[in-house]
């Protein structure tokens, strides 16, 4: 039986957490763009970047996650190349991108976007379930807790990026069965 | 009550409230070194039950933070509240955990497992909770899974499978100290280090020193058999317990496809009991103070090796050794098991597991009469095979799995345990499984070579000495199986998790009472005896359901509600009578709130209720916790938390042997957890 006191602290409870409701940004979003952060630190790209010329990210998908990374990342430098974050409505127009990041949208037709030319030598980084298999090269998710990714080897060869060690020690790297049906 | 403290809080937190987020204290995660960066507790919880959407059973994970934040002291505490669990508290140190009923002392139908090392002893069919500690601060997870789980887990999982996972050592770089003390836990002290010497090598060591009363003034009572409980004459106020730990733990990467850890730990623990053996049933018991002791250790060496993705083999070796002295039974336990796995996947559609296992345990015990075991000394064997199967009927959204695991005993022979699941996945955020299993729970020691004195039972006025015996007919308590669950995940914010199930339970364990009386002179006075044996005559059915939940009604705030609901219906051949007598809570709930006040304060609250124990006759009761945590610094944090806030006294339980059930009370802990 619920006693009277007890009743009085579960309204206590109840008044206090709902007094502190406020509207905030994703904090899973934000680990998500440190994470891209440390692709663009350890990966190779076979295509010349002119000296100092930017990194560029393009972000298909939601909005909000566009904003995340354009305020984490803008302003950053990597290997003195400045990092630039673009809202892309398509890939197939895209030429600047080295990462595109397909923000999971209910819209978003992943498996087509990922057949795109434009895409073949472009990091692809997603957050959906059948992201490797629809052809895509990383996957973020969210395992017991922590940002977790797994990486599709085909896909990276296709693409001709070359991602450090020191980075892929912290995923999973996924064989052509798993990651692709190339 | 004491509501003031919570008026504080309440009224502290609203004014510090502002837009702040969920997350570390780290102003720019940017500037994370991927080490770190991959070692950050993720507060959305969606994508994670996302994850738990592949697997086709019904589980409940406790992350690190869960664990942390809930205020525990001890891995039972952070158990409390888990849907689909009963976690009732005998002393403050032993407890009663099972899933989906049959909870007891010794509760005999889960497999709770550190590590891959399965901690169910042959000795009882149980695990000695009051014997085991892990560091809180070294647990990566537990999960929790309700329903048989032998073909996944391991034998005797008939009820469910605990599985508590720690966190590797190149996890845990650095040192750290927590310090706490309150007025349960008066002292304790971890201090851990580790280090990670090479890209491929890591260890750890750590020690832990605790010395705990949970008694203070506190109404002790036993009952030997429902409806008749005692008393304690005094209150009870010493029930100290001074432990002492010394673990270790290496990873080696030796190449890019073999991983090898090795852990293992030592303990020694020491305390006092109160004590209450029954002299005449109904009539008069006598109370004392005793000693308890416990020393032992474990270590465990695990190969893993990875050809590829889909093929991968494990094997596993540990062994554990102890000696524990209760005051009217001990002895020591030498425990050794091998266990070997493989993952092969051999299509774009088909994976197959198997494997196969030995476990080779001896023991040597003694008693004072009242509980022990005849022969003293006995050995026990158990190999064991195990093959799965999972197929993709339809890719990606239609997968069934069938397995059969074969076990050899010294006890039953061969036993099987078979299981089908289907997993549905129509999309991603949804997902219906089912299952049909059958398991067993082997025969122990108890049930074997039981050899106890109950007291004396009176009968009119003519007192009758009940005694209890094993028998080596016991053969396996067995149970079949009906699950259902299905599970939702709205984006970020939200997921919830159903679960239903049915069961039937045959070969049950029960005692039965002798046609006539047996008589034996004492002393030149005749005395009656009761010979009761055990033998495998009672059946029983289950059915409920949990749900849970886990809302992040914004990036600062986390609901978890969940609810069970257990019915339970034994059934006793006429003239028998239960070994133990279980119980389960007919209705539980709970709803933990994690609220981040600020990026450096935190407040927890939690509330578990359950309904009237109707076995026990003991009340239904609501109880409260909460949690304060500050961090500072990033590697500095304080907190402070209560238990029981409203200081509500209520017995959970009986143990149903001479150690005595004291009730809830307030209590508090202070925290200090340094890193360096």
């Amino acid at each position: 039986m619920l006693s009277i006191n007890s009743a009085r602290l579960a309204c206590l409870m109840l008044v206090t957490v709902l007094a502190a409701v406020s509207p905030a940004d994703e904090p899973e979003d934000e680990l998500k763009a440190a994470v891209v952060l440390s692709f663009l630190r350890y990966g190779e790209w076979e295509q010349v970047l002119p000296p100092n010329g930017a990194l560029t990210v393009g972000v298909l998908g939601r909005p909000e996650f566009a904003q995340v990374l354009r305020h984490s990342l803008e302003g950053k430098s990597v290997n003195d190349h400045s990092v630039h974050v673009v809202e892309l409505k398509s890939v197939a127009a895209q030429q600047v991108c080295q990462v595109v990041y397909f923000a999971s949208d209910k819209g978003l037709d992943i498996k087509a976007a990922l057949e795109t030319p434009a895409l073949a030598r472009v990091l692809t980084i997603g957050e959906t379930r059948d992201f490797l298999e629809s052809g895509g090269a990383v996957n973020l998710f969210v395992l017991d807790g922590h940002m977790a990714f797994e990486v599709s080897k085909d896909a990276l060869e296709r693409s001709g990026i070359n991602i450090s060690s020191r980075l892929l020690r912290f995923g999973q790297i996924r064989s052509r069965k798993q990651g692709d049906r190339t | 009550m004491d509501t003031r403290l919570l008026i504080t809080l309440a009224l502290g937190s609203a004014g510090i409230v502002s837009a702040q987020r969920v997350g570390t204290p780290t102003d720019d995660l940017t500037n994370l070194s991927v080490d770190d960066l991959f070692q950050l507790e993720v507060t959305s919880v969606g994508r994670k039950a996302q994850e738990l959407s592949k697997a086709p059973a019904a589980i409940y994970v406790l992350t690190a933070e869960d664990i942390l934040r809930s205020g525990a002291t001890s891995i039972p505490e952070a158990l409390e509240g888990v849907p689909g669990l009963s976690v009732e508290r005998v002393d403050g140190r032993m407890w009663s955990i099972s899933a989906r009923g049959f909870a007891r002392l010794f509760s005999d139908k889960i497999l709770v497992m550190i590590d891959g090392r399965s901690l169910y002893t042959p000795l009882f069919s149980g695990v000695l909770w009051d014997m085991i500690d892990v560091p809180l601060e070294n647990i990566e997870r537990i999960e929790i899974v309700r329903g048989p789980g032998a073909v996944m887990w391991g034998p005797n999982a008939v009820n469910g499978v605990i599985n508590i996972i720690t966190k590797k050592a190149r996890d845990t770089r650095g040192t750290l100290v927590s310090v706490g003390a309150g007025n349960d836990v008066y002292g304790s002290v971890l201090a851990r280090w580790a280090a990670a010497p090479t890209e491929r090598l890591a260890y750890q060591v750590w020690t832990k020193l605790e010395d705990e009363n949970p008694a203070d003034s506190s109404k002790g009572s036993y009952a030997q058999i429902p409806g008749v409980t005692y008393t304690n004459p005094a209150p009870i106020t010493d029930l100290n317990t001074e432990s002492a730990r010394l673990g270790f733990r290496v990873d080696d990467q030796v190449s890019d496809k073999d991983t090898v850890s090795v852990e293992g730990d030592v303990f020694k623990l020491g305390r006092e009991d109160a004590l209450g053996y029954p002299q005449v049933i109904r009539q008069s018991m006598d109370f004392v103070t005793a000693d308890t002791s416990g020393t032992g250790g474990f270590v465990e060496a695990r190969w893993t090796h990875t050809n590829s993705a889909g093929n991968e083999s494990s094997l596993q070796f540990t062994f554990d050794k102890n000696q524990i002295d209760y005051p009217f039974v001990g002895g020591e336990s030498d425990n050794l098991t091998i266990d070997f796995q493989k993952r092969l996947q051999t299509s774009d559609r088909n994976e197959v597991y198997w494997g196969f296992g030995y476990q080779h345990y001896s023991d040597s015990t003694y008693s004072n009469g009242v509980i022990g075991f005849q022969p003293a000394a006995g050995m026990y064997c158990l190999g064991d095979a195990v093959l799965r199967d999972e197929f993709q009927l339809i890719p990606n959204r239609l997968l069934a799995s069938a397995g059969m695991r074969v076990d050899y005993t010294s006890y039953s022979r061969f036993d099987y345990q078979p299981s089908i699941r289907l997993l549905y996945t129509p999309s991603a955020r949804q997902s219906l499984w089912a299952a049909v299993s059958r398991a067993v729970r082997v025969p122990s020691r108890v049930d074997r070579d039981l050899a106890a004195d109950e007291g004396d039972l009176m009968i009119g006025l003519l007192p009758i000495r009940e005694l209890l015996w094993g028998s080596d007919s016991m053969r396996p308590e067995v149970e079949n199986s009906l699950e259902l669950g299905y599970r939702f995940q709205s984006g970020q914010r939200w997921s919830a998790d159903f679960a239903t199930f049915w069961s039937y339970y045959t070969s049950l364990a029960a005692v039965a009472m002798p046609q006539h009386l047996q008589v034996q002179t004492v002393d030149g006075m005749p005395e009656f005896l009761m010979n009761l044996v055990a033998v495998n005559a009672a059946t029983a059915r289950s059915y409920g359901g949990e749900a849970s939940a886990t809302w992040q009604l914004t990036p600062v705030w986390r609901l978890r509600p969940s609810y069970s609901y257990l019915d339970e219906a034994p059934r006793l051949p006429p003239n028998h009578m239960w070994m133990l007598d279980t119980s389960g809570y007919r209705h539980q709930g709970a709803i933990r709130s994690q609220y981040d006040l600020s990026r450096h304060l935190q407040l927890d609250l939690t509330a578990r209720a359950q309904s009237r124990n109707t076995v026990w006759d003991l009340p239904g009761a609501v109880l409260f916790d909460a949690r304060l945590g500050w961090r500072p610094a990033r590697d500095t944090e304080f907190s402070f938390s209560m238990q029981d806030l409203t200081g509500r006294e209520i017995v959970e339980t009986y143990a149903q042997s001479p150690f005595v059930s004291i009730p809830t009370r307030r209590t508090f802990l202070v925290r200090w957890v340094q890193r360096f």
